[in-house]
This record gives C-alpha cells, sequence and structure tokens, in this order.
C-alpha cells in the first residue's frame, strides 16, 4: 500500500514525498546522496547504516539540528536542511 | 514533570522486546517500551528471506508480536535510551530526557549493529552498510540504485542480495575486501574462503554453489579456489566473485565506480587493477551485539567472537549480573529472529518471577524449549563458531553471575 | 657527565614527560619514556589546550608562561598540524563589580611589559557578538594560543621517536632505582630494569607516588576538573573566552555567584575546536583520584555557560569527562632537581597550566640534564621548597 505523498522543503526547495517513510530514505530514494558535509574535511557524507547507528545522515528538520534523518518521519509541510559545515577557525584574530 | 512509574520498562522494540513485552503484559503488568525507531519491530521488520519452500516475512512476524500485546501496553517511540540509572530497589530511570520514566526491572533488547568495513572511499554519499539496502527495499520499497557491489562476504551480505531481486538492479556482484589495516581482523582471503566454507556447510541456498564445489570436505578448499571460475558463480541474482577484490571506491559527491583486482588461488593479487562502474556500493562487515547501553548500565560481560563481540553474562533465564536488568536478542550475540523471539519471552517470565509472579514450571519448560528448537533450526549462523562460543559463555554466566 | 652520551628515562608520558623528551631527544640524549598506561592517557589527554598569560600572576608567572608561549612558537613549525592557533584570549566580566578589579589587572600586567587590554562595552561586544547584553566589558591578552593537546603530545612523541628515543606504554614503574646516592635507573612492574645516568619523574598527580618509596614527599594534590564538549554545529565566536571570575577561583578570591557554581569551583571557559566541537569548562575541587564525571558538576557548568551564551540554549551536549590537576600550594610547578639523590629531577605540579608550560618545562629541564644556563630563576621551582607544606600533609 502506497503512502499518500505530502509537501515537504528540502534547503528551501518545495517538494513532494511519501508520508511517514523516514526523511533520510526519503531524500535517498529521490537520487539526493549528499546529505551534509564532514565538519572537518568538507567531504560529502550520506545515508549510510538506515538505521540509527553511525550518525552520518544529520540533517536539521523543523528548525533542530543533528536529527538522524533515517529515525525521522516524513510528515506534511516539513522543513529539512543541510547542516552547512562552520567556517575555519581564523589563525590569529586580534579586535 | 515526575516520572511516570511501570512494572517493567523494554528497552528495544525488536523481537527479542515486543516477546517479553507481550509475556508481560498477559501477566498484568505494566509495561513501558522504548524505541528510538518511529515503528517497532527493529531489525525483523524488513527481513524476508526464502528458507526452502516458505518465506520468513518479517512484517508479518512483527504485526504478530504487536498483536499479541495486552491492551495498555505503553510506548514511548522516537525516544532514544542514552543511561539507565537506579537500582532494582528505588526503581531504574530511563528517558530521563522526557520527564523519565522509571521501571522495578528493566529489559534491555536493543539489537546487534553492524560491524563497519573501512575501505578507501567508503564515505562517499551511496556507499550503505549492507543492511541499509534491506531497510531501503524491503522495508520502503526504495530501491539502492541500479549497478551494485557488495563487499565482503558474509551471510547479511547474501541474505540482501537475495532480497534485492525484483528490486530492478541490473548488475549486482559480491566481492572480497581488500587487505589493510583496518580489514585485518578478517584475515588473509584463504582464511575468509574457510570461514565462507564453515558457514556454507549448513548450506542454506545461497551457499548451495560453494558447498557444491566443495562436497563438505575440509582440504578442497585450494583446489576449489583454483578451479573457480573468474568471473564468478550466479549466486541468488548475484553473481558471488570470490577471486576478485574491491580496492577502492571511487566518485567525486558520491559513488561512481569501484576499483577491482583479481586474485589467484592463494589469494595474491594477479594482473592490474580495472574500475567497474557502480552507483551503490554495499559494506558487508558483520553483525556486533549492540553493547553501549549494557556497558553503561554496568552489568558483568565478556567477549565472545562467536556470539559477536562483547556481551552481558547472564542466567539462564537471561537476568544480568544487576538484579532487575535482564538482557534479550542479539545484545546476547548475534543471532536469528527466531531466537530473539524465544530469548524474549524467557526474559519476560524470568522478569515476571522477579516482579513477584508466580511462573508455571510447564512455562518455564516451554519456554526453554522454544529457544532450543530455533537454536536447532537456525537457517545459517552469522559467525563461526557460534556453538562452541554459546558453551563458553553459558559457563562463564554461570560461574560469575548464577545458573 | 662521561664522554658517551647520557641516557635518560622519563617517567609519565603526559604533556609534561613528552616534551622533556622532545627537548632532550632533539639534543642528541638517549631517553626512554615510559608510562604505566596509554600514551598521553593521564590528565593531558582530560583537558582543554590553552597557552595563556593571560591569568598568570603579573611578575614571575606571566614571564614563564610568556617564555613557554614564545617556545612553542618555535616549535610549532617543528611539530606539524598540532591545531595551533594564535587567536588571543579574553576575560568576560560578569557584573560591574568585577570592573575595577580587571582593569587593575590589566594595568600591573601592562606595567610588567604585557600588551594587556581592557575592552570597553563596544568592543567586547563587537568581538564577542554572541555573548549576553549585560556583560560589561572585558580583558584581552593578545599573546595567547591554542591547540590540541592530543595533537600535540602525538607529535612531540613523533618527532622524539624520529630523533631516537623509546617511547614505551603499559609499562608501569614500580621503582626509581638509586645506586651510591645517584639515580641508576627504573624498575618496571614486569622486573625489567632500565639502566640510566638520569631519571626524570613527569608522572603528574602520580608524582609524590612514584617518589614516595625514597622518602621524597611533594605536596601535590589532585585538583579535578570536569570539561563539557558540544557536538559540532554553529560556533558562538571563533575566540576563547573565559570569565573574570576563573582567577577568582584559581586563587580562591572571593566571588559571588550561585552555590552550585561555588560549591564545585565553576567558572566559564569557552573553546572552539577546529573539528566544529566547542568545549564547555571547568570546574575546580578536592575530590580524589576519581575520574568518573559527576552529572552535577557537568549541569553546573553547562548552567554557566548560559549565564554568558544565552544563545548555547540550541546546542547539543555531546559528552562530559573528567581529568585531575597536578595541583601544588603555590600554584607554581615544582621542575628541578631533587637535593640528595643526584641525576633524579622532578618535572610535575602544572595545575591547570601543564599544556601551556609544557615547552618551557622541557627546556628547564634540559636545561638541568645538559648543564645549560637556563632561562630564568629557578629557585621558585625547586623541591625542596615545600618543607612546611610537607610536614602538614603528612
Ligand atoms: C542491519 C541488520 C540486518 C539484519 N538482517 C537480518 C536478516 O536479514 N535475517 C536475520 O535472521 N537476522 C538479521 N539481523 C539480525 C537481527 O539482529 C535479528 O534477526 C533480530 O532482529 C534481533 O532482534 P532484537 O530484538 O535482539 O534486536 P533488533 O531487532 O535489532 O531490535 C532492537 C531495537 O532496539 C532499538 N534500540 C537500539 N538502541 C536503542 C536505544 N539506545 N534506545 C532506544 N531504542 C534502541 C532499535 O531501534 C531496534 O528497534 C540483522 C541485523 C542487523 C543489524
Ligand atoms: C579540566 C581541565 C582543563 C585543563 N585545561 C588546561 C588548559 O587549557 N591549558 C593548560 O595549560 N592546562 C590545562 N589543564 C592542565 C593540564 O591538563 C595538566 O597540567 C597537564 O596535563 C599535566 O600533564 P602531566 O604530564 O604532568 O600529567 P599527566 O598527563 O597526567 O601525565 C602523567 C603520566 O604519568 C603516568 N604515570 C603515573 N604513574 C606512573 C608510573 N608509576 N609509571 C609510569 N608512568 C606513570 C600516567 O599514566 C600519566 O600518563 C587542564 C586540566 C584539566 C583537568
Ligand atoms: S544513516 Fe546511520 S544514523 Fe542515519
Amino acid at each position: 500500500m502506497a503512502n499518500p505523498l505530502v509537501r515537504f522543503w528540502l534547503d528551501g526547495e518545495e517538494r513532494q514525498g511519501p508520508l511517514g517513510v523516514p526523511v533520510g530514505l526519503v531524500l535517498y530514494g529521490q537520487g539526493e546522496r549528499v546529505l551534509g558535509w564532514n565538519e572537518v574535511t568538507g567531504q560529502p557524507r550520506g545515508l549510510y547504516c538506515g538505521i540509527g547507528h553511525c550518525f552520518e545522515c544529520r540533517l536539521e528538520i523543523d528548525g533542530v539540528r543533528d536529527q538522524r534523518a533515517c529515525l525521522v518521519p516524513l510528515a506534511a509541510g516539513m522543513r529539512v536542511c543541510r547542516q552547512v559545515p562552520p567556517t575555519p577557525l581564523a589563525f590569529e584574530d586580534a579586535p | 514533570m515526575s516520572p511516570k512509574r511501570f512494572d517493567a520498562v523494554v528497552v528495544g522494540a525488536g523481537p527479542a522486546g515486543l516477546a517479553a513485552a507481550g509475556v508481560l503484559s498477559r501477566a498484568g503488568y505494566a509495561v513501558l517500551v522504548v524505541d528510538e525507531a518511529p515503528v517497532p519491530g527493529g531489525r525483523l521488520w524488513a527481513q524476508w528471506h526464502r528458507l526452502g519452500s516458505t518465506v520468513w516475512d518479517g512484517a508479518h512476524e512483527v504485526d504478530r508480536l504487536v498483536s499479541a500485546l495486552a491492551p495498555g501496553v505503553q510506548w514511548r517511540l522516537s525516544t532514544s535510551v542514552e543511561a539507565i540509572a537506579g537500582s532494582a530497589a528505588e526503581g531504574f530511570q530511563v528517558d530521563l530526557a522526557r520527564g523519565g520514566a522509571v521501571g522495578r526491572a528493566v529489559l534491555l533488547a536493543t539489537g546487534a549493529a553492524e560491524v563497519p568495513l573501512p575501505i578507501p572511499g567508503w564515505t562517499l554519499p551511496g556507499v550503505l552498510a549492507v543492511g541499509a539496502a534491506q531497510t531501503l527495499w524491503k522495508g520502503w520499497h526504495i530501491p539502492p540504485g541500479r549497478r551494485g557491489i557488495i563487499v565482503g562476504t558474509n551471510p547479511l551480505g547474501f541474505a540482501v542480495a537475495q532480497e534485492l531481486l525484483g528490486a530492478g538492479v541490473e548488475s549486482l556482484a559480491i566481492v572480497m575486501p581488500p587487505p589493510s589495516m583496518a580489514t585485518a581482523h578478517l584475515g588473509s582471503l584463504p582464511q575468509q574462503w574457510d570461514r565462507l566454507f564453515e558457514l556454507a556447510a549448513g548450506a542454506p541456498r545461497w551457499a548451495q554453489p560453494v558447498a557444491r564445489l566443495l562436497h563438505g570436505r575440509a582440504g578442497w578448499q585450494r583446489m576449489a579456489m583454483r578451479l573457480y571460475p573468474p568471473g564468478g558463480l550466479a549466486v541468488s541474482g548475484a553473481r558471488l566473485q570470490l577471486r576478485r577484490q574491491a580496492l577502492a571506491v571511487e566518485g567525486g559527491d558520491c559513488v561512481e565506480a569501484v576499483t577491482l583486482q583479481s586474485v589467484d588461488a592463494a589469494g595474491l593479487p594477479a594482473g592490474a587493477p580495472w574500475t567497474e562502474p557502480a552507483d551503490f556500493v554495499l559494506l558487508a562487515g558483520g553483525l556486533r551485539p549492540l553493547g553501549e547501553l549494557t556497558a553503561q548500565a554496568g552489568v558483568q560481560r565478556g567477549h565472545y567472537d562467536g556470539l559477536g563481540g562483547e556481551v552481558p553474562l547472564v542466567t539462564a533465564r537471561l537476568a544480568t549480573s544487576r538484579a532487575g536488568l535482564f538482557a534479550a536478542g542479539n545484545v546476547l550475540g548475534v543471532e536469528s529472529a527466531r531466537v530473539a523471539i524465544a530469548q524474549g519471552r524467557l526474559a519476560g517470565w524470568g522478569m515476571v518471577a522477579h516482579l513477584g509472579g508466580s511462573v508455571p514450571a510447564d512455562r518455564w519448560r516451554e519456554a526453554e524449549g522454544a529457544l532450543e528448537l530455533a537454536r536447532r533450526d537456525a537457517p545459517f549462523a552469522f559467525q563461526p563458531g557460534l556453538g562452541a562460543a554459546r558453551l563458553r559463555h553459558r559457563a562463564d554466566s554461570e560461574r560469575e553471575v548464577g545458573p | 657527565m662521561t664522554g658517551r652520551a647520557p641516557q635518560v628515562v622519563v617517567v609519565g608520558a603526559g604533556v609534561i614527560g613528552a616534551a622533556v623528551t622532545y627537548v632532550l631527544s632533539s639534543a642528541g640524549v638517549r631517553v626512554t619514556l615510559v608510562d604505566r598506561g596509554p600514551l598521553g592517557g593521564g590528565t593531558s589527554s582530560r583537558c582543554d589546550g590553552n597557552v595563556l598569560v593571560i591569568d598568570k600572576d603579573p611578575g614571575y608567572q606571566a614571564e614563564m608562561a610568556m617564555l613557554s608561549q614564545n617556545l612553542l612558537r618555535e616549535w610549532a613549525g617543528d611539530l606539524g598540524d598540532i591545531e595551533y592557533r594564535r587567536p588571543g584570549s579574553y576575560l568576560a566580566l560578569a557584573g560591574e563589580d568585577e570592573e575595577e578589579p580587571a582593569r587593575a589587572w590589566v594595568d600591573a600586567q601592562c606595567r610588567e611589559g604585557l600588551a594587556f587590554r581592557y575592552l570597553e562595552y563596544e568592543e567586547t561586544h563587537r568581538v564577542m557578538p554572541d555573548l549576553a547584553a549585560d556583560v560589561p566589558g572585558s580583558v584581552y591578552s593578545p599573546t595567547d594560543s591554542t591547540l590540541n593537546p592530543l595533537a600535540y603530545v602525538a607529535a612531540l612523541l613523533a618527532k622524539s621517536r624520529h630523533r631516537g628515543a623509546q617511547v614505551r606504554a603499559r609499562s608501569p614503574v614500580a621503582e626509581i632505582r638509586v645506586e651510591q646516592g645517584r639515580a641508576a635507573g627504573v624498575g618496571l612492574a614486569d622486573g625489567t630494569a632500565l639502566v640510566a645516568d638520569a631519571v626524570v619523574v613527569a608522572a603528574g598527580v602520580w608524582t609524590p607516588a612514584v617518589l614516595a618509596p625514597l622518602g621524597v614527599r611533594l605536596p601535590i594534590r589532585p585538583r579535578r576538573g570536569h570539561l563539557v564538549v558540544s557536538t559540532k554545529g554553529p560556533r558562538y565566536g571563533d575566540v576563547k573566552v573565559m570569565e573574570f571570575g576563573y582567577l577568582m577561583a584559581k586563587f580562591g578570591r572571593e566571588r559571588v555567584v550561585p552555590p552550585d557554581v561555588e560549591r564545585f569551583g565553576v567558572a566559564l571557559v569557552y573553546e572552539p575546536t577546529r573539528a566544529g566541537n566547542f568545549v564547555l569548562g571547568s570546574s575546580r575541587e578536592f575530590a580524589g583520584m576519581d575520574t568518573e564525571p559527576d552529572p552535577a558538576v557537568l549541569h553546573a557548568i553547562v548552567k554557566r555557560a548560559l549565564r554568558f551564551y544565552p544563545g548555547m540554549a540550541r546546542a547539543t551536549v555531546l559528552r562530559g569527562f573528567a581529568g585531575l590537576r597536578p595541583w601544588t600550594p603555590d600554584h607554581v610547578p615544582v621542575v628541578g632537581p631533587v637535593p640528595g639523590v643526584e641525576g633524579l629531577y622532578v618535572a610535575a605540579g602544572h595545575e591547570g597550566d601543564g599544556i601551556g608550560l609544557a615547552a618551557v618545562t622541557g627546556r628547564l629541564i634540559g636545561d638541568f640534564i645538559l648543564e645549560r644556563t637556563p632561562p630564568l630563576p629557578v629557585a621558585p621551582l625547586a623541591v625542596g621548597r615545600f618543607q612546611e607544606e610537607t610536614a602538614e600533609w603528612a
């Protein structure tokens, strides 16, 4: 039985996806392999374990950071954002 | 907010946790089931195996376990348990983040996790732990991709290959992992082949071509590998290429190809490496009991390779070294879901007895018998040496925590 | 010393033992460094990475810290990537009552020739826009630097090995062997003897235990400190910020704060890391050798951080841990020869400054062993200076 489609937003862009399916898996199915970037190396990261163990799929969902996207079911109107890694720290920083 | 009180808190709604919750709730106890996933079922839910002429359909088994719960069982889904505090006397506290819940007894049933197989390029999006493909396709009907390579030869990899039939995957190969420090624990290629043949002796469907090659005879492995077809053997819809190694996953922003290398019958590289296009890679590094919570809870544990790693020592009725804390399912060692269900029932009765209920003798006999049966009928073992490890675990447990 | 290259055994592979080994092996001395546990597994892996002058008493302590900062600047080029940065550091004020003492602190340091500045309200909030609006001002020290302490210890050990040092983990020292009034080496718990011309004890809070069998008593006590680490996420500024009250806690001066903050000696330390987490500190307590984190202390640290950074309410805690600072009664480390046992040296008792003072400590021990002229007076660091206190502790 197919889940009904609902609207949601990925990085501000409107999309449709199956209600109740974990967000990280929905995005994988839509070809969105890259879910974030390693905070130190900047290398892309995506879904890995699919069951909450690896923490590689963290997204900001409805304003809350670091949600494991493979554990959060898609809901209507959800706002999903990829988390941008911090900028490098300045070597010297004088006021 | 003052914490809610329960007779029993079950952490993990996989087959073990659900089975225990069934026993406890039907015996009239107030039960809370906590799981970090949004739906119950754990790893059972997306399992799907053809066993001879029958099919093991995990989703169906989950439905059965859930409908066997007595009404009134409370749920906290989408809730991670990070710590267990307190004691049997004052009550165990879990789920501190949301005002807490207190249980007079707690079941640790958090299951197993996949062991990482870190090969070069493994962090590229599109590289998945092999179980993720099971969750994607059998769970949610999302195909993992079109051209895939499974790295590593462990039973879960073969099971997933079989499950992916019908997922629209055009090409799927199973190859060996590359030699490196990160894969050293797997041993040399000939050692990995040996292990595979040992597991194949139990011969589920996927292993039959391999088993046939061997005729179950020891010492034939070298010969078999010399005769092994370079293009691999067809095994449940995938090509099993035992004489190929994946050296690295290649790609810019996600998986585009895999660098492969042929090996000779001694497992040594033969010829130059080449790349083959792929849009997904599944790493099959094996399973280990998820031990974080059992470590945090401070129960006595031991290490058993045959069980997959570090597991609590438990009495025959699955009580840990801390009074009131029980364990069941894959936290006690990686075995099949049917074993987890039987352990869950047994632990459920153990908890009933701990809570002061009376358990008729035939209940124990029934539960212990079901566990034995599930073990005997297991379609395959996840690690070689399971039987011996179980005996050692039992003996150590008896000595350290009691019969 | 005789014609052949001297042989030295260093006990303890924390930051201090590692720095001593680095200096000696760079000078061609044959060194064996032994630790009873994993390398760097003591206090040096349970700490921040601040290399500070800002909180040192003007005069000797500040001079010693400056020397260490300058040495570290030279070493950083040799050591490779240790996440070394020089962003300066800041002390934020909790209330207007701290303004006068803070200005006096700046004046005193400037009189000693240091480039401290008092930043008024506007400038404070321009540099640290995430600070609570009611922070009245701050103190700024431009030379202060920071590094990753684990990477620092690892790099010191790697370079030392490269220069011929032997480094042995999981080798507890059971005794220091003394023959005819001279240090002759150490005996390991497994019975192995390591022969040496000199022995340096750099065992942090365990130093008194290592020396006790020789009848040498040192009043070094474990002053526990907790730290909290955030998950990777938004930062609350690139610069390192402590609270001015930090100094009050450090020197036991009076401070007006909530009871748990007072009880656990909590004062804000905010340190962003390259990995994208930030570290919050810290507490100061005498609680024995127990390093099991106490949730009440972690809670007090987070509460204190929110006083200065209300926006942190959105951040997530990843973990917390505790380490044992090797405290001394006068807040000055013990660096020098042990009277009465030739060739035996102590380098310990750096309390909350071991990372920062490791470079100068290594240099001083090198100067003692190689009979070079030390860059600053060594009497305040002497092993024998505690006679009276030691009697009290005994
Ligand atoms: C990826 C994967 C695939 C597998 N596939 C197969 C297969 O195809 N066939 C087979 O026979 N066996 C398979 N197994 C083995 C499987 O573990 C058992 O079959 C069975 O599901 C074990 O049951 P369980 O109840 O012990 O644990 P699980 O079924 O793993 O259930 C544990 C539950 O605990 C929850 N949990 C874990 N930690 C926490 C926490 N801290 N807080 C809250 N909840 C938590 C999890 O979300 C999960 O729902 C697989 C295992 C894994 C890891
Ligand atoms: C919370 C906290 C924050 C801190 N922040 C900072 C900071 O920002 N800046 C700063 O400069 N300092 C800081 N410090 C202080 C700093 O961490 C210490 O001063 C420094 O790490 C001490 O180093 P050490 O080498 O003397 O001791 P340790 O690192 O403890 O090393 C001693 C070693 O000796 C070994 N040992 C003990 N007994 C034996 C034996 N019998 N045989 C062999 N080996 C033995 C131990 O295993 C250990 O590895 C902080 C400390 C804490 C607790
Ligand atoms: S994919 Fe591993 S935690 Fe979500």
